[in-house]
């Protein structure tokens, strides 16, 4: 029986060896690549599991006073020293991210004695995460009870500042949990399907590149051509390929992180380096932008300003607005100004430079493409996120020649002789027409109002005054708010829009959207009575 | 832009019929392509359906007609008909156009009804390889196909459907018969047709079609000097746009397991029109010669008779490619220049005046018939008649060179142009197309990569469709 089995698996590793060549000394070199691809990629899922395994509490502060804070956590047997963990704390008023490790063990209480001595610390927020950084809880900070030599403990809007007595050394807080912190058992392979990706990717990558060098060392070495991958690789396409990784390897070292010649680009920047911690987080299209940056009550920090120029859509908002709640405080209410909410399905010239170079995060590539669904658009996205070169192509055309084709994203068409009139016919958009029940940036604006709902921040919608001669947009604004913004009012409590929605003479406008300062002069007015209104609302809410 | 949903869905799903001869696969086949097609506009399919029925229908009848009277008869329908569909949906504006302005010279008042059509996407390709395909039959060159789905994948065969090559039955419908085998060999052939097709689309054409553009917009009133340079540049621009979509065409085609023709073969490198006409647009050219001048008569009637052959070939060639008076125009003048060559290389032969081919005097030959070319790209892509008069009246009264305006435009020129007239270099030297494939290891990997590099950073993506799509 054993013999028979033994024998099977034998006749198994020869087929499967079969699998990779038929020739035996072949075979040797294919199995020793998949050797070491294995053992390669195995240590790194160690290393991965090794990490995602330990767990960390991590709290998000500000401090008046360098100290320490030590974090005591109970597993079972209560809060001791041997459970706690120190950092030390930076007090120079800014926010940082403290990480405590926490053991890989159910975790039923916590004390948190943010200082050691005399001073106040604000904290913004507690998460529980694993060691590659996915957020597997965040503690609410209703949570946290002053306990021990605590003078002050004030909830301000999504954050709590505590001031310590005078001349203390051991000041305390509860964390009580509304259930134990428990790592589950194995890989949470779920949280982290790029890292999955990543390492199969590795996989095949050391398998292929370990062939390759090998092929290349026995042709050097003993003369010996064995033809590897039955010998028709096209060898001058895999260097040509090697060579690409390599360039794009090194141009991601050596290009300047703002290579760019838009203020998105720069906005995105500012939002992945810095804080901000604004009370109103400010969104818009150019027009928006002109009235936020003309009107001088918000020209101060209390104000985060996200506006942008260029048509960014409603997608390219609602990204922003993703990305600035990622690393900052939760603002109290967002204002989003916006001439064109409907603008684009993506479909047009701008969105290359405006939304597919520029928002691709692996997050967000997928979550156009689940509404898009369109692979052309998907691969030029991940082009923009894999290759350097091809991002920051015009930053690289000015380098290299000299000059750019920056002028196509104006869009020349090439005059279509003949053809027209085809659209209403399209097969795919009567079938889209049918299946799809709302459009891009619609979903959008949806998923802007849902994001910001779990936080209870509300949103104000307002538009700017319409130019007499854009009719169908003042229709259309006028639509949606019999139609579509009240149905949305009912989904979304946080939603507020602005019902007055009125046309203005043409004369205050250099172009169709964009005011001039006559036309300047009376819309910032309007927009900082708006503005004075929505804070008085907040306030209201705020303190009631 | 293809919709590139049904594309892709194409490219990913044809690739698993290697194998594959049920007539369910190859409904299958056939099904496929016509949803992208359909994807533009429904009734472009339609339109194709009918076109496919009618030649498979008339190919079998002639195939079982009894005499020859029969055979010509069923000939003749397939013709009228196909050509009275692409007459009617693609120059029936045009002709009625014309007849009102003549009745007009003429002091006659006639509003004859404009009818709002739609052009389908391919139309002259896919109707001139259904006639072919009659003819064929015709001719006794293929026997009728049986298999209407056969048929049908050889009409809507997806690689070559929206802007050819115009390949043949008597080439394509046996393969498509026949099982299909993948290879590592084919394979890489493909990706790299494919690749240098792309190079040729996003690198050359469409950043050729940003000089040319600007010069022949209406409200324009460029120097003669810049017409020239958009002449230059216009034709990079179709060469690098009809070639390199013939170039994807046949690596898709081949990936698939199918081989096709080429449609061009370094045609700038061409020392006479004669010569040209055997290099470019391939497919039509052949198609032109076997279907309508050899029909003609050809050269067999007498010197008159085959510059009149010659020229009604070209003049209708040039309105295949659309319904407009530039177009004729462009297809007279290569009609004139063909006629010319025939009648200088008479004279040559006559009178014992033959010079001895020598570098020089080859590479003389390529440069002139080179602008001589341009010269009649220029016909081409104008807007209208007025606009080739306002080229002639600049190249005689206002060809002004400015360095400081001038100079920036002549960079860019030649920084596309270059790779591209590099590589055509060493095809043309080892006489082989696939010249670069044959070239040492390190060579190929930097031209890889350097191609690579240049379409990524220069070449632009989603603002051009190709050119020929129109045709």
């Amino acid at each position: 029986m054993r013999f028979h089995v033994r024998l099977k698996i034998q006749s198994a590793i020869r087929y499967s060896g079969k699998l990779f060549s038929a020739i035996k000394n072949a075979r040797v070199l294919y199995w020793f690549a998949f050797s070491v691809a294995l053992i390669l990629v195995g240590w790194r899922i160690l290393g991965f599991h090794t990490d995602v395994s330990h767990t960390y509490l991590q709290i998000s502060m500000k401090s008046s006073v360098d100290g320490t804070a030590q974090l005591y956590y109970d597993v079972g047997n209560g809060l001791s020293e041997a459970n706690s963990v120190t950092v030390s704390v930076i007090g120079d008023q800014n926010y940082h991210d403290y990480q405590f490790r926490l053991p890989s063990l159910s975790v039923y209480g916590m004390r948190f004695d943010p200082l050691m001595s005399e001073g106040s610390v604000v904290i913004r927020h507690v998460q529980w995460m694993d060691g590659l950084g996915a957020v597997m809880q965040i503690i609410n900070l209703k949570l946290l009870q002053p306990l021990n030599q605590i003078g002050g403990f004030t909830f301000t809007d999504q954050e709590v500042e505590v001031v310590t007595n005078q001349k203390v050394n051991d000041p305390q807080i509860g964390v009580q949990l509304s259930r134990p912190l428990t790592v589950g058992r194995g890989f949470s392979f779920w949280r982290h399907p790029v890292v999955i990706l990543r390492i199969l990717i590795e996989f095949v990558a050391v398998f292929f590149v370990v062939t390759i060098f090998l092929s290349f060392w026995l042709i050097w070495r003993k003369n010996i051509a064995l033809p590897i991958y039955g010998g028709k690789i096209p060898f001058a396409m895999l260097l040509a390929f090697l060579a690409v990784i390599t360039i794009e390897i090194m141009q991601q070292a050596k290009l300047p992180a703002t290579a760019s010649y838009h203020e998105v680009d720069e906005l995105l920047y500012h939002l992945q380096t810095q804080h901000i911690h604004a009370d109103y987080m400010l969104l818009g299209d150019s027009v928006g932008r002109q009235l936020f940056n003309n009107t001088p009550y918000l020209q101060n920090e209390k104000y985060a300003m996200l506006a942008t120029n260029q048509a960014i859509t409603m997608t390219g908002q609602y990204f922003i607005a993703k990305r600035y709640l990622q690393r900052n405080k939760m603002p109290r209410a967002v204002i989003l100004l916006i001439s064109r909410y409907y603008h684009s399905h993506l479909d047009d010239s701008l969105s290359d430079n405006y939304i597919q170079r520029t928002f691709n995060n692996f997050s967000e590539i997928f979550e156009i493409f689940l509404l898009k669904r369109d692979p052309v658009f998907t691969a030029k996205m991940l082009a923009y996120r894999l290759l350097p070169s091809f991002k920051y192509r015009l930053f690289l055309q000015k380098r290299w020649a000299g000059f750019t084709n920056a002028e196509s994203y104006t869009g020349i068409p090439y005059d279509n002789k003949g053809s027209g009139g085809a659209a209403r016919y399209s097969l795919l958009r009567t079938l889209k027409s049918h299946m799809e029940k709302e459009n891009i940036p619609r979903h959008h604006l949806k998923s802007l109002l849902a994001m910001l709902d779990i936080s209870h921040i509300p949103m104000f919608f307002l538009v700017p005054a319409i130019n007499e001669h854009s009719m169908e947009l003042y229709q259309e604004y006028r639509n949606s708010c019999e139609g579509l913004f009240p149905k949305l009012q009912k989904s979304y409590h946080n939603f507020h829009f602005d019902n007055d929605a009125h046309l203005l003479r043409a004369e205050y406008y250099v172009d169709e959207a964009h005011f001039n300062e006559a036309g300047l002069k009376i819309e910032t007015q309007h927009l900082h009575e708006k503005i004075i209104n929505i804070e008085k609302l907040i306030d209201g809410k705020t303190h009631p | 832009m293809i919709p590139s949903w049904s594309f892709a869905h194409l490219l990913i799903l044809q690739g698993g019929h290697y194998r594959a001869t049920s007539s369910l696969m190859h409904l299958s086949s056939f099904a496929r392509p016509a949803l992208f097609y359909a994807a533009w506009d429904l009734r472009f399919l339609i339109l194709l359906g009918l076109t496919t029925l009618i030649d498979y229908t008339v190919g079998l009848a002639i195939s079982k007609a009894q005499g020859q009277k029969w055979r010509k008869i069923y000939l003749l329908a397939s013709i009228l008909s196909n050509l009275t569909i692409l007459g009617f949906f693609k120059y029936f504006n045009f002709f009625s156009d014309t007849f009102t302005t003549i009745m007009a010279l003429c002091g006659l008042q006639v509003h004859p009804e404009h009818i709002r059509l739609f052009l389908p996407v391919g139309i002259s390709f896919y109707t001139f390889k259904s006639i072919s395909y009659t003819i064929d039959v015709y001719r006794r060159k293929i026997t009728a196909t049986r298999d209407f789905v056969h048929y049908a994948v050889y009409i809507s065969f997806f690689p070559q459907l929206l802007a050819g090559p115009i390949e043949r039955a008597t080439q394509l419908l046996p393969q498509i018969a026949e099982e299909r085998l993948i290879s590592w060999k084919k394979i890489q052939f493909g990706v790299y047709h494919v690749f240098w097709g792309l190079f040729l689309k996003v690198f050359v054409a469409d950043n050729m079609a940003l000089l040319v553009n600007p010069i022949f917009t209406k409200t324009a009133t460029p120097t003669g000097f810049e017409y020239l340079v958009a002449g230059y540049a216009f034709a990079f621009q179709i060469y690098g746009d009809f070639a390199g979509y013939s170039y994807i065409s046949k690596g898709i085609a081949g990936i698939l397991g199918f081989e096709t023709m080429y449609n061009f073969n370094l045609p700038y490198f061409s020392r006479n029109p004669r010569e040209f006409w055997h290099r470019w647009h391939i497919s039509l050219s052949t198609w032109l010669r076997d279907y309508l001048y050899i029909p003609l008569g050809g050269n067999q009637g007498g010197r008159f008779r085959t510059n009149l052959n010659l020229m009604v070939t070209m003049l209708l060639g040039g309105l295949w490619h659309g319904a407009n008076f530039t177009f004729i125009i462009w297809g007279a003048y290569h009609g004139a220049l063909l006629i010319l060559h025939r009648m200088a290389k008479d004279f040559f032969s006559h009178n014992a005046l033959g010079v001895k081919q020598t570098f020089i005097s080859s590479w003389l030959k390529i440069f002139l018939l080179f602008h001589a070319v341009v010269l009649g790209w220029l016909f081409f892509r104008a807007e209208s008649f007025g606009q080739i008069m306002m080229i002639f009246n600049a190249f005689l009264g206002n060809f002004q060179f400015d360095p400081a305006r001038h100079y920036q435009i002549l960079k860019k020129l030649a920084f596309y142009v270059m790779p591209l007239i590099g590589v055509q270099l060493i095809q043309y030297q080892k006489d082989n197309l696939l010249a670069v494939l044959t070239m040492p290891l390190p060579l190929r990997v930097f031209l890889y990569t350097a191609l690579f590099y240049l379409m990524t950073i220069f070449g632009l993506y989603g603002t051009q469709n190709f050119i020929y799509m129109q045709f």
